[in-house]
């Protein structure tokens, strides 16, 4: 049957020495089984296998272990029956000497077989079922790359096969694998030829062998002969003359057919579809016995070992084993390669596993594979481009990978060149040009990897900045829409307010209980920081710089105020039924109030000395401006903090407008409220008015009485009206501080717009004073915050409320979530302190821009670390609070509730808390930390580099790794208290 | 029509501008680093040479001389050299952009080419007729264009490879323009004009 | 007389090119200009912001308008020489001001101490975090463009930008020592040989 055929020639190719008798004396042998298998989950060329066992799992020979995950992958069998005793990322046999994931499995020496699938009748079986079964049963490609066979059988409609070669070269040195298999399997080879024919359905088949193995060429001749039915088409056995490397595909193809492999192309192109021999061998043990890819003939040579030959191995036997199977010598042992000695790679050690395209294994000594020789400059010989099978130039392809011109060694095709080391082998500068080639198509590749990502990059940036823009154009035509609505329920109001508005003039100093607290903190706050304003502005110096310091003051207080605010809101959510307690605490907070406004008389009288009403105290702020010497910078800047606190009065009205829609029920007292507010309103406006006159105002005394009234009065309608939802009172808070911010930022403004009239001499000296308020007020609000907190952590320590504490309402509110809001309220205090601290910081550096002098930086460094330090001790002190709310849950749970009791009634409370929760804020609480701390390290840093003392910095430092440590511990015990 | 031949050799070897009359050496270096532009390079100049020689011919046949005043000729070519490189730079940015990428940043370049104003003012002192001027002119871009187009080939090899340190640079160039200048030289004698 | 003709003539010629080329440049006037986009196209799309341009294609922009094309440290060297090839200029070293050349670097969210603040996810160009507020966040490893934007508005402290380490997948080999490397290695050797000699003698 089979006959000579023409054969052709490559260009090139080289006659390395063979060094193939050693290992082909003897017959193939049994490998023995190692206690070990490892196996990695990717061994093919595509994506890795996907585990379908777990560690423990109990596997037997032949079963599937990993599954093939998209088209290009392979599974992954059992190679003999054992348990999976790890799954981890351990060297795998590759070049890069990486680690991937691998599954080991201890062998349990019975090698039971899993329930096999056979196809006997494989010639009546549609060629899909055989692709899946050959799909299924993990075969890929035996020669080397390890392509799966399925992928590479299956044609597309239009690509008719005519030509199935199949690949027994083997031209690389030292190797014999497929030249035992050809010798001693021939008829598994034919019956393979037969399956892959059934599949095809070729017009001839082709098998091409070198003519250094005559055995092999006679064995499979005879076995075609003796395989008539087998074979329904024309195989030839062709023996070709030996040259390396005849045994790549498109060599081979070129050698038997005369057609070369377009560029960019693949040989179905051409109608032919080339498989190893022990591809093709493996097809017919998965077809016909039902036996995966687990298994594989390698050779073992090298002169460091003593007994070379082929084993037939099992995938994933680890090479020490085999290697000590050939008695190596390890002291001779050189250089350990897998694969030829001129496509093959280095391995590093012997602690890695036989794969799927382990063809061999090279032990090589020193005399045998001598370190390469040095490299030396190209002479431009152009012997290498002799040697190349492919008909590239590898000398301008050197030039162009050493010099990284990727784009010109693409234009002269780097990408045909097949890695086979025929130039390296003739060049007589000793160049590895292979490397440099290698190197060059893995640039490439990175290069267009980089370039999809950063098109998709692109992609979903532009994406992200359209989705941005629509929500913008969103919120600003929902913002035009409620200010047309706002416009239009103003209007209304205005009338009802004009019929009503000499009442309303008494609203701001109401005595009405719900309102009663909340106006005696804003008083006190408000008393405050007119005590100290009025200090400071009695002072002779103190003119734009102490009205300045006033102002945050009374911001700070208001901050306070707000923050009382919310925890009263809170306790008015929550038990809207207890209005007797509640009353008791408007009585007592009564008398803190009267307290407060009695201290801010005196404040005031003693500031200087004139004498003022409760309800004017812009005017009266303004008058003292006035006196202590008005430039025009500061009535700028006070009239543009006037009109802030104008246009937040109005937006406070708004806001209150809402919390009145939402009630609409009440109509009667949300229009009581409403007034109410525009009485705030309107005396915001005659503050404004005040200070356009030229009398001039402190204007956050304004912003905060004005809005922290509105608010209180928002509050207090919602408050005063039980029925009226949560909703509406939560919507008015928020809207409350949104307002206050809006404030905040307006002052901002204004501070700018006193900068900017200010290129005067003074300009300097006003920015200081400005950062220094700036800190100053940072500060304050800090330490309110740590009074709040301290008060909290006290409250709930005792459980006894003191009378004149803005916190009472919430500490003792007796509702089943008090204890949990109190860390929300810390958390948020907390936070505000932060805020404080990092604009203390800004502060810094703004004056650091502003090319302050050093006195001046060093003094608000001295205000921003202070700031820090509070801010950690406030952080501190939560973190305490927390430790203790956990030891009041570890409290015995079963500690009967007692109703008339506090502290009984917290810790019903805290066993509410869900321990959980509790663990995730320690653990919050110990990032913060851990945060707080490093930044710390970080100035540190930054100063030591700058050369300055940190001695200071370093103790604070070491407070914070101290307080890191503490929230840490306490992180660890509410851990592990979850954990118990 | 032998006459014209023998321009066409005499230009564009024997007496090329650039290796022989040292004309137009600023883009003979400046844009001999890439095989690429050294083509646009060429093409640009061959096209705006062409017509530039043309333009000056009729500018001094119908304007100067007529008014006697020839002497004005070198800043009336500079004249016409602009217009011509802006005009053909905007034409071609609107007739074919993809001409335009390929000539792109060198038309601009090609104004302070001075073998554009050498050709403009050796047609005049070679008192050249129109036919001549023009094969002349075309003849000069062509040599310009085709050792353009060898140096850069040059260069782009001699870029990758082992250049000794002293020599890295510009300096190989010099050397290699003025070993390809030598070679050229070899050309002398061959025709006489 | 000579003299006024010299000048009539040369102001005439000046009018007459003037002319056409105002001519010219409104009927072949060209709108837009496509250079921007093949810049584009060549930066790395990081939206990082080191050039302190908002984004890669704002930085486009302004090379077109002459700004200098060696101010993108995530594109690096390659960049560099890709714009100079593009715009036929010398490219030029990075400018150290905009940051220097790293390797490809991830945001890795440390889970377990993130608080859900959502910070990051508003800081990232292009949506490579996930999360919502008070829920963990992570980040999108194969989208993420390692700009370093997220890390600053943590407050936390809890983004890491890890390197990516090559997987066998990405990994490529590495380029091989050159022999004049080998002569500034070994620079007491004029000859790379000399070594060779001086151990064989």
């Amino acid at each position: 049957m089979s006959q000579a055929i023409k054969l052709w020639d490559i260009h090139g190719g080289i006659h390395p020495a063979e060094n193939k008798e050693q290992s082909s004396q003897k017959p193939i042998r049994q490998a023995a089984l190692p206690k070990k298998l490892y196996l990695p989950l990717q061994q093919h060329i595509g994506s890795p296998s996907e585990l379908s066992v777990k560690v423990g799992d109990h596997v037997l020979k032949g079963q599937r272990i990993a599954e093939a995950n998209g088209f290009i992958s392979a599974s992954l069998h059992a190679p003999t029956s054992g348990t999976v005793v790890a799954i981890e990322n351990r060297a795998i046999p590759h070049p890069s000497g990486l680690s991937a994931e691998t599954l080991i499995i201890e062998t349990d020496g019975e090698e039971t077989w899993c329930e096999r699938e056979i196809i006997e009748d494989y010639r009546h079986t549609d060629s899909r079922v055989l692709l899946d079964h050959i799909r299924n049963h993990g075969i890929t490609g035996m020669g080397g790359a390890g392509f799966p066979t399925s992928v590479k059988l299956t044609s597309k409609d239009d690509d008719h096969i005519d030509t199935l070669i199949i690949n027994g070269a083997e031209c690389e040195p030292y190797i014999t694998a497929d030249h035992l298999l050809m010798r001693e399997r021939a008829d598994q080879i034919i019956e393979g030829i037969g399956i892959l024919g059934h599949i095809l359905k070729p017009r001839r088949c082709i098998i091409g062998v070198e003519d250094n193995k005559m055995d092999a060429v006679e064995a499979l001749k005879a076995s075609v002969a003796s395989h008539p039915k087998t074979l329904p088409f024309e195989v030839v056995v062709a023996a070709i003359p030996t040259k390396y490397p005849s045994g790549g595909e498109k060599q081979l193809i070129q050698i038997l057919t005369g057609k070369e492999v377009p560029h960019g192309g693949i040989p179905a192109d051409l109608g032919i579809v080339c498989q190893n021999v022990g591809t093709v061998a493996a097809v017919a043990k998965a077809i016909l016995e039902g036996e995966p890819l687990i298994s594989r003939i390698t050779t073992v040579t090298g002169n460091a070992v003593a007994d070379k030959g082929n084993f037939e191995t099992l995938i994933g036997t680890p090479i020490a084993d085999l290697l000590y199977q050939c008695a190596l010598d390890e002291d001779d042992l050189h250089r350990l390669i897998m694969g030829g000695p001129m496509m093959g790679f280095a391995l590093q050690t012997t602690d890695l596993p036989v794969i799927k395209t382990t063809n061999c294994i090279l032990a090589a000594t020193e005399a045998e594979f001598p370190n390469p020789a040095t490299a030396q400059d190209c002479i431009r010989c152009g012997m290498c481009a002799e040697a190349c099978p492919a008909e590239l130039l590898p000398q301008q392809l050197y030039w162009f990978s050493r010099s990284k011109e990727f784009e010109k060694a693409k234009h002269f095709n780097l990408f045909d060149c097949i890695e086979c080391g025929a130039c390296s082998f003739v060049c007589p500068s000793h160049i590895p040009l292979v490397q440099y080639f290698r190197f060059a198509k893995g640039g490439i590749r990175a290069e267009e990897q980089a370039h999809i990502k950063s098109d998709r990059a692109k992609m979903r940036f532009e994406a992200r900045q359209e989705r941005l823009a629509k929500e913008e154009a969103e919120k600003e035509a929902r913002r035009q829409a409620r200010a047309e609505a706002a416009a239009k329920a103003k209007a209304e109001k205005e009338k009802a307010a004009a019929q009503s508005a000499e009442s309303n003039e008494d609203s701001i100093t109401s005595t009405d209980n719900a309102e009663a607290d909340k106006k005696a903190a804003i008083a006190a706050a408000v008393a405050r920081a007119k005590t100290k304003k009025g200090v400071e502005a009695s002072a002779p110096a103190a003119d734009l710089k102490a009205l300045k310091v006033a102002s945050s003051q009374a911001r700070a207080a208001y901050l306070k105020a707000q923050r009382t605010f919310d925890a009263a809101k809170e306790a008015g959510e929550l038990t809207p039924e207890q209005m007797t307690e509640q009353e008791a605490e408007v009585v007592k907070l009564k008398a803190a109030y009267d307290k407060a406004k009695a201290d801010m008389d005196a404040a005031r009288s003693g500031g200087s000395g004139t004498t003022s009403a409760p309800s004017a105290p812009s005017v009266d702020n303004g008058s003292q401006t006035a006196d202590s010497g008005p430039d025009l910078k500061a009535l700028k800047v006070a009239s543009s903090q006037a009109r802030a606190a104008h246009l937040k009065a109005q937006r406070a009205l708004d806001a209150a407008k809402e919390a009145g829609e939402l009630s609409a029920e009440e109509a009667s007292i949300q229009e009581a409220e409403v007034a109410k507010l525009l009485a705030t309103y309107e005396a915001a406006k005659k503050a404004l008015d005040d200070a356009k006159n030229g009398v001039s105002t402190t204007v956050s005394n304004t912003t905060t009485t004005s809005n922290t009234t509105a608010t209180s009065n928002t509050t207090a309608a919602a408050n005063d009206a039980p029925a009226v939802d949560i909703k509406a009172l939560k919507v008015a808070s928020s809207q409350a501080r949104a307002a206050h911010l809006k404030a905040q930022r307006a002052l901002d403004a204004a501070k700018e717009a006193g900068e900017l009239s200010a290129e005067e001499t003074s300009a300097q000296e006003a920015d200081v004073a400005k950062l220094l308020a700036a800190y100053e007020a940072a500060k304050k609000a800090l330490d309110d915050a740590k009074n709040g907190v301290t008060q909290n952590a006290d409250a709930a320590n005792t459980g006894t409320a003191k009378a004149a504490e803005i916190t009472k309402p919430a500490a003792e509110t007796p509702a089943p979530k008090t204890l949990d809001q109190k860390y929300k309220e810390m958390k948020v205090q907390a936070s505000q302190a932060r805020a404080a601290a990092k604009q203390a910081q800004k502060a810094v550096d703004e004056a650091k821009e502003a090319n302050e002098s050093a006195d001046q930086i060093k003094a608000l460094e001295d205000a921003l670390a202070t700031a820090v330090q509070n801010y950690e001790k406030l952080n501190a002190k939560k973190l305490v609070l927390q430790e203790k709310v956990k030891l009041q849950k570890e409290a015995p749970a079963a500690k009967p509730a007692v109703s008339d009791a506090e502290p009984t009634k917290q810790t019903t409370e805290t066993e509410t808390v869900d321990p959980a929760q509790r663990a995730k804020e320690l653990k919050v609480a110990a990032s913060q930390a851990k945060a707080a701390w490093r930044k710390l390290e970080r100035e540190l840093a930054a100063a030591q580099e700058a050369g300055e003392t940190t001695a200071e910095l370093e103790t604070k430092v070491s407070d914070a790794k101290a307080k890191y440590d503490q929230a840490n511990e306490a992180k660890t015990a509410a851990m592990d208290a979850l954990k118990g | 029509m032998v006459d014209y031949l023998l321009i066409l050799v005499s230009t564009i070897l024997v007496n090329n501008f650039v290796l022989v009359q040292f004309l137009g050496l600023c883009p003979f270096m400046g844009v001999s680093n890439k095989l690429e532009t050294a083509m646009g390079m060429s093409l640009a100049t061959t096209f705006v040479l062409t017509l530039s020689s043309v333009c000056s011919y009729l500018t001094y046949e119908f304007i100067l001389e007529p008014l006697d005043i020839t002497y004005l000729k070198t800043i009336s070519f500079i004249l016409v050299i602009a217009v011509v490189v802006q005009f053909t730079e905007m034409f071609v940015r609107k007739a074919s952009p993809v001409l335009y990428k390929v000539l792109g940043v060198f038309l601009p370049l090609i104004t302070t080419n001075c073998a554009v104003l050498g050709v403009a003012l050796l047609n005049i002192k070679k008192e050249n007729d129109f036919i001549e001027s023009v094969f002349y002119g075309f003849g000069a871009a062509v040599g310009f264009s085709l050792v353009l187009v060898l140096f850069a080939a040059m260069r782009e090899r001699i870029a990758v490879s082992d250049v000794p340190v002293p020599f890295q640079g510009a300096a190989i160039g010099m050397i290699t323009a003025g070993l390809m200048s030598l070679a050229f030289m070899g050309f002398t004698g061959l025709v006489t004009l | 007389m000579t003299l006024l003709t010299a000048i009539l003539a040369l102001v005439g010629l000046a009018l007459i090119f003037g002319a056409i080329l105002g001519f010219a440049s409104i009927r072949y006037k060209v709108e837009g200009n496509p250079i921007v986009d093949q810049i584009d196209a060549l930066l790395p799309q990081t939206q990082c912001g080191q050039c302190s341009y908002p984004g890669c294609k704002p930085y486009a922009e302004a090379i077109a308008n002459g700004e200098k094309i060696n101010k993108c440290p995530p594109g690096g060297e390659s960049t560099i020489n890709a714009l100079a090839d593009l715009l036929g200029v010398e490219p030029e070293p990075l400018d150290a001001e905009h940051g220097e050349e790293s390797v490809t670097k991830v945001a890795v969210i440390r889970e377990d101490e993130c608080i859900g603040c959502t910070k990051c996810i508003q800081a990232c160009p292009v949506d490579a975090i996930l999360g919502a507020a008070k829920q963990m966040h992570t980040v999108i490893a194969s989208e993420c463009t390692g700009c370093d934007l997220c890390v600053e508005p943590c407050p936390v402290d809890c983004i890491d930008m890890v390197p990516v380490a090559p997987t066998v997948q990405t990994w490529s080999w590495e380029q091989p020592v050159t022999p004049a490397e080998l002569v500034q290695a070994k620079n007491d050797n004029l000859i790379i040989t000399d070594k060779g000699r001086g151990e064989a003698a």
